[in-house]
């Protein structure tokens, strides 16, 4: 089984910036648009270990994960974007996000424990009627 | 000549109304801002009490859509999706990756795994290139 990624022995700040990111950020969403889900697995594991604050690169590893059925990697994912973001995206805060809702209603729903998973959805329901088509990521 | 007119039908949205065929079609283009697009409240059954709710249903297929989409980088440099700086970034992606991974033994195999996927530089490419359209068209 994959490690899950911990914040020990992380590389240096990369040299490139972030910026020079959006190529592998688009190879990403590609691969997880054409349900490539283990190679952009990878794609993200890796950019995730040189960008961790970056929620748009956490969120996108989340959601391959969940789609592989990795429940537990995910649910451990999300908890640590949530702990250490300061930012969410154009949101007043990760739990408005309702991407992160989805994808923690996923989690704990795959992991079998419906009560959260149900309350995550509902409040993703909830966001997703205020703010339809926010698109921020 | 025949000529085409596009007209907003209350149910349906849009339609095409034709009065003859001779072989020849001239196609009006309208200006944008007299373009019609289907407003997704009327699409709601009269017995719907919150057709709001509804409206949210239509815009993408499904959840899963909505979240992908969510997904979607934003705030790209277009330039990217040129051949040569595609291909540049990606062996410099390439030469980066490798030193990380000697210089960080225990994250080699997340930076080796990603290194040979990009080993696939022309089937990126294309798989870029076919986003780079679909944006264009919007």
């Amino acid at each position: 089984m994959r490690q899950p990624v911990v914040n020990q022995d992380l590389p240096d700040p990369p040299t490139r910036s972030a910026a020079d990111a959006d190529v592998l950020r688009v190879i990403g969403f590609l691969l997880l648009q054409h349900g490539k889900v283990e190679q952009a697995v990878g794609l993200f594991d890796a950019l995730h270990t040189l960008f961790p604050d970056d929620v748009g690169i956490g969120l996108s590893l989340s959601y391959a994960l969940l789609q592989l059925g990795n429940a537990e990697e995910a649910s451990f994912l999300l908890e640590e974007i949530e702990s250490y973001s300061d930012f969410s995206l154009g949101y007043s805060s990760l739990q408005q996000n309702p991407c992160f809702c989805w994808l923690r209603s996923q989690a704990f729903f795959q992991s079998g424990q419906s009560v959260e998973a149900a309350r995550w959805m509902r409040i993703f329901l909830r966001l997703r009627r205020h703010s339809n088509s926010k698109v921020t990521v | 000549m025949e000529k085409i007119s596009i007209t907003q039908h209350p149910s349906s949205g849009s339609r095409i109304e034709s009065d003859s065929y001779d072989g020849h079609f001239e196609v009006t283009h309208l200006d944008q801002a007299g373009l019609f697009f289907p407003t997704l409240v009327k699409l709601a059954s009269p017995d719907v009490n919150d057709p709001q709710q509804l409206d949210l249903l239509f815009p993408l297929h499904s959840i899963a859509d909505f979240v992908v989409e969510q997904l979607r980088p934003t705030d790209l440099n277009t330039e990217i999706f040129s051949m040569s700086r595609f291909n540049d970034a990606i062996h410099a992606w390439q030469i980066h990756l490798q030193e990380l991974a000697i210089e960080h033994p225990p994250h080699a195999r997340r930076f080796g795994h990603l290194a040979r996927l990009l080993r696939e530089r022309n089937a990126l490419f294309r798989l870029a290139k076919m986003y780079s359209s679909a944006l264009l068209q919007g």
